[in-house]
């Protein structure tokens, strides 16, 4: 009986101190290469921003740019010109010198001392530009702000402003095909990007990158620049209607829409895609890690063409 | 090794032989029988064809219990044409009018042989002595069972429920699922988890019977515990690959947990108390040789020997958790033709959190708060022996799995009416289930098996009702959620056991199921051919190749069993799982003491899920969850190599796989391939019983498993907007450190005439090696650095219990 009784109590001491523990861990991890962002674009100068990448465990994050690589770019197998560096790891190259035009196959080679050189392939995608656009409707609606009166009271404010539904047009080439939108309001003091609604399934398919917010109706609001692919409407003309109201009440001078419509290559939509689901996805205990894209070969980053349309809807 | 041998000369009509636990019956079939054994049968005759042949029939039990052996051994050692018992203990061999001698052996049981001369059809039921109980038998578990080499089936292991009690067990609680997991081709996944992972695939894809009845959520406390209570189990059967056509509904394993039946000639109980549960099993004859009762129940008490230590230090609130089960199982036998079987089982996870406190000067607050899960299954069959030659088996089934989080609030007021707000979340899963089986064997070259079930589903996803009464500012009663889901599934079957001739024999079969939910019916026809060749009598090569379709998929972040998973059908845009398996092996056996066997494995599954990179599950029911969840592909395969020893005082098994398993999917991880998060290069396991004498056995078993992959970010770097990106080497592009651990146990037993005890001392990770449970970042502020940290659950947890019988 004594011997149990010893037994016991030795297994109880053992018991209470079996608990969770916890150890060090070391990763290997890959500070210290080549980051490079970067963007070919017909009909502008275009930047190139060299970065090295840091230990995923530093605290904070303040990029560490790098301010005497070498940038060389090559335009359809031909060396077309160097980067030349502006400020802080910022390079620009002039468009007079890339001369960038659709179709163009563009390879950049990033080099700088002490670091493993990185290299990179876009071709700058066909032109897609916004054929018609128009209002189509316009309704007046209420909305109550609140603001803080000259006593510096909080005040709610019931405004009628006009709502607007939008129509652009733009035709889509045969192929699988990026784009980004955006929708600035713009007057002859401010400007800034507006949110817009809409009820076009190019938003609601595959829509898990823009974080829109669904409505009751069934329409789909997104803000700021808008990712989406033509797996909807390969090789047709599309039309897409949205609609929206100006973030101010009261309209200034020369109030307009500008819609923006980018075709952009496949690498960016992959690489803004992605990094927008980690971005918003971070904090989630239980998801997965999401992998970002990138086309840079012994680096991190993107690079990656762009063609731009624009059109503005004068209010 | 010692066995009885009878020699009998039969010339009657009807003869009962009987000696001690051992008897026969002798009974002349009716015409009216034979007219129906011809009716049915008619189809297959073409298989009977030959001279003059009659059929040896009837129930193989265990002498003492009446327990049926399943898979008990009957060949004629004059031609060695044999067979062997079905899951209820029936056998029917068909040989030539000739002088025969029969042996019926099985595992650890006395071999009895039986020699005369067979002029008619005859019933023999036989009860087989287990050999410990024969003093003149030194070597228990010896007997000329068939082979494992002889077997056409591959891929199955087998491990009696007294050597599972016999392993190491955590904290003392046996546990059939953790048993499992030490056989090559298995991995348990994370630290103490009862979670399965065969051959690449997930949990999901593990159909686990019990009593034919399948159990969709197999674990306790979050996955260290299995449901099953080892004291109500008779048998369990793990199969990897080369399923025969019986089997349906899942993709990677079947696991056939077959519950006691109940002790038909004396009562008889057992059970244990241990470090955290305790477990009680009553059985025996209601009417002797006609009913008997099996009834089993577990509890763990943590809450019990916490509760008080919790109310001195708040006695206005009370917390606790608990799981229990309990299983119950009546046993009828109307005639020697037709028997019934009713049981069932229930348990139930539950913590909560109860708190009454004086919430203001008038109003006293009552809050009722927690959580509970488990398991419900109900079955009744009936066998039927409409002739020595065709046996049946109707199966009514019911199971249902729910979950359910609870907040209830009542305020009592002494100035106004009593007030309560109800909060509850709900999910679940129920089947209603029918299906007929039927046995028939021709002749000693066939074993034919087919049937048809139908199974009704209720997918219940995650709903949530609120409820008040008398609250001034109440809101309606309401309950949001996603509506219930009916499917329907139909199962069709028929497989072959043909012995082609005496080295190669081959087990093939049709498989087809189809599956009715909302507007869209899914067939789908699966063959499955398995195929043994016996290169000599202690060598077979052995090879399978089977397909499987599953209709149901499970939503799951986590992979450990967590009670919020969720299960759902296939619908018209995600369609059912599918998978092929071909394998290939050897098998041999030395001395029937050791077996060998060496197979090789490769897997392809397609339209598995995965939630999109971002998608959050956790009570988001099912709203939208096509939209969450990709399909892709899987790949396994790999080596796996099983050496055992079955008998003398050292018994135990070596264990060692070698494996992949990828997945891909169109929009994770970019596309690219990677290693599934069970990937598990090397698994390496030793179970070793050794037996010291009568009253001391000690066991241990030592497992070495390869890292789980995971994602660990590599680097961060600035992205377009000057925003963080972590950069990964992929999906699941890091090993964590691997996972060893020991286990062991010391058994000290003592018979005190009809009761005898047990003291199990145990320790599991005997030399507390911390391995991996998962990592996380961390920030030291001492250092002003960020760290990542392991966390290790268990690093040492001895155990004790105490076992009786009686």
């Amino acid at each position: 009986m004594r011997k149990i009784k010893y037994l016991l109590v030795l297994f109880t001491i053992l018991f209470v101190t079996a608990c969770e523990k916890t150890v060090y861990f070391e990763v290997e991890t890959v500070p210290n290469k080549l980051v490079l962002n970067a963007f070919i674009q017909p009909d502008t100068n275009n930047i190139a921003i060299i970065a090295l990448s840091l230990d995923p465990l530093a605290v904070g994050f303040e990029s560490v740019r790098v301010t005497d690589a070498t940038i060389q770019i090559n335009k359809n197998g031909e060396l077309a010109g160097t980067y030349n560096h502006d400020i802080d790891g910022i390079y620009s190259i002039s468009d007079a010198i890339l001369n960038a035009s659709p179709n163009d196959v563009f390879d950049i080679t990033v080099s700088a001392p002490g670091r493993e050189t990185v290299t990179a392939s876009t071709t700058i995608p066909s032109s897609v530009t916004i054929d018609e656009i128009a209002i189509i409707d316009t309704v007046l609606i209420n909305v109550s702000y609140s603001a803080i009166d000259p006593d510096g009271n909080p005040i709610i404010i019931d405004s009628l402003i006009p709502y607007f539904s939008i129509k652009f047009t733009f035709t889509d080439p045969i192929g699988a095909d990026f784009y980004t939108l955006q929708v600035d309001y713009k007057d002859a003091y401010s400007e800034s990007f507006a949110c817009f609604s809409t009820n076009d399934p190019t938003f609601t398919v595959n829509n898990d990158f823009n974080f829109g917010n669904e409505n009751e109706d069934g329409s789909t609001t997104l803000c700021d620049e808008v990712l989406f692919s033509d797996v909807t409407f390969d090789g047709q003309q599309k039309s897409i209607v949205v609609n929206l109201y100006a973030i101010s009440g009261e309209f200034f001078d020369d109030p307009r829409f500008e819609f923006t419509l980018t075709h952009v290559a496949e690498s960016v939509y992959q690489y803004r895609t992605t990094a927008q689901i980690q971005a918003n996805t971070g904090d989630n205990p239980f998801g997965e890690p999401v992998i970002v894209y990138s086309n840079i070969n012994n680096g991190f980053g993107i690079f990656g063409g762009l063609s731009v349309s624009r059109a503005v809807v004068n209010l | 090794m010692s066995y009885y041998c009878k020699k009998l000369i039969i010339d009657k009509p009807y003869a009962i032989y009987g000696q001690a636990n051992t008897y026969f019956h002798i009974m002349k079939l009716n015409k009216l029988t034979k007219a129906l054994t011809f009716l049915i049968a008619i189809g297959a005759l073409i298989l009977d064809a030959g001279a003059q042949q009659f059929t040896i029939s009837g129930y193989i039990s265990e002498a003492g219990s009446s327990e049926k052996l399943i898979n008990a051994t009957v060949y004629n050692s004059k031609d060695f044409k044999g067979t062997i018992s079905n899951d209820y203990g029936f056998y029917s061999l068909t040989l030539p009018a000739d002088s025969v001698v029969i042996n019926y052996s099985y595992v650890g049981y006395n071999q009895v042989k039986y020699a005369f001369k067979l002029q008619r059809d005859t019933v023999i039921n036989v009860a087989l002595i287990p050999s410990e109980l024969l003093e003149e038998v030194v070597v228990t578990g010896e007997g000329n069972d068939e082979q494992f080499q002889e077997r056409t089936q591959m891929s199955t292991m087998e491990i009696p429920i007294e050597q599972i009690k016999s392993l190491p067990a955590f904290l003392g609680e046996v546990d059939v699922l953790k048993a499992l997991q030490l056989l090559p081709g298995v991995s348990g996944g994370s630290e103490g988890s009862s979670g399965l992972f065969v051959r690449g695939g997930s949990p999901d894809q593990n159909l686990i019977l019990l009593d034919g009845v399948p159990v969709y959520n197999a674990s306790h406390l979050f996955g260290f515990f299995s449901v099953f209570n080892s004291d109500a189990i008779n048998k369990v059967t793990l199969i990897k690959g080369g399923f025969p056509a019986r089997y349906g509904g899942r993709l990677s394993s079947v696991i056939d947990i077959r519950m006691k039946e109940g002790n038909m000639q004396t009562f008889h109980g057992e059970g244990s108390i241990g470090v955290i549960a305790s477990r009680l099993t009553f059985e025996g004859p209601i009417v002797k040789d006609k009913t008997s009762f099996m009834i089993s129940g577990r509890r763990t008490y943590i809450d019990l020997i916490t509760r008080p230590i919790l109310n001195a230090q708040d006695n206005e609130g009370v917390s606790g958790y608990y799981f229990y089960d309990l299983n119950a199982k009546i046993n009828h036998k109307f005639s020697e033709k037709d028997r019934l079987y009713i049981s069932g089982y229930f348990g139930r996870d539950k913590a909560y959190f109860n708190y009454d406190y004086q919430y203001d000067e008038d109003t006293y607050r009552k809050e009722d708060n927690g959580l509970y899960w488990g398991n419900a299954t109900a079955v009744a069959r009936w066998n039927h022996m409409f002739s020595n030659k065709v046996f049946s088996n109707l199966t009514a089934t019911f199971t249902d799995y729910k979950f359910d989080i609870y907040s209830n609030v009542t305020e009592e007021n002494d100035n106004s009416p009593d007030t309560y707000l109800g909060f509850d979340y709900f999910s679940g899963i129920y089947d209603w289930s029918l299906k007929y089986d039927i046995d028939y064997v021709p002749n000693p070259k066939h074993y034919l098996k087919f049937g048809a079930g139908i199974t009704y589903h209720t997918f219940e996803p995650g709903a949530t009702q609120f409820i008040t009464e008398n609250l001034d500012d109440a809101i309606p009663d309401f309950e949001f959620g996603s509506s219930s889901i009916y499917a329907t599934e139909l199962d069709l079957y028929v497989e072959d056991d043909w012995e082609i001739n005496k080295v190669f024999k081959v087990n093939i079969g049709l498989h087809a199921s189809g599956f009715f939910v909302d507007d869209v019916f899914y067939k789908s026809l699966q063959p499955r051919i398995s195929t043994r060749y016996l290169v000599n009598s202690n060598v077979s090569i052995k090879a399978s190749f089977s397909t499987m379709t599953q209709f149901i998929h499970l939503l799951t972040n986590s992979g450990i069993g967590l009670p919020t998973d969720l299960w759902v059908p296939a619908t018209d845009s995600i369609p059912p799982q599918n998978a092929i398996q071909p394998a290939i092996g050897v098998a041999y056996s030395l001395n029937k003491k050791y077996e060998f066997s060496v197979e090789g494995y490769y897997k392809k599954t397609n339209n598995i899920i995965e939630y999109k990179d971002g998608a959050n599950y956790l009570f988001s029911g099912l709203e939208g969850w096509e939209e969450k969840v990709e399909q892709g592909e899987g790949w396994a395969y790999g080596g796996e190599l099983f050496i055992q020893k079955k008998a003398g005082k050292l018994t135990g098994w070596i264990g060692y796989t070698l494996s992949w398993s990828n997945r891909q999917f169109p929009n994770i991880n970019l596309g690219e391939i990677f290693p599934y998060k069970y990937d598990r290069r090397h698994d390496f396991e030793v179970a070793a019983i050794y037996k010291i004498n009568d009253h001391i056995e000690i066991s241990g078993t030592w497992v070495y498993t390869s890292g789980q992959p995971i994602s660990l970010p590599i680097a961060k770097y600035e992205g377009l907007f000057n925003e963080a990106i972590y950069a990964y080497e992929g999906r699941n592009g890091y090993r964590m450190d691997p996972y060893h651990r020991l286990d062991a146990n010391i058994a000290f037993s003592k018979d005190k005439g009809e009761w005898s005890r047990t003291w199990n001392i145990g320790v599991y990770n005997a030399y507390s090696r911390q391995n991996p449970f998962f990592i996380y970042q961390t920030y030291d502020y001492e250092t002003n650095t960020n760290n990542y940290r392991q966390v290790s659950l268990f690093p040492i947890i001895p155990s004790i219990s105490y076992e009786f019988k009686w």
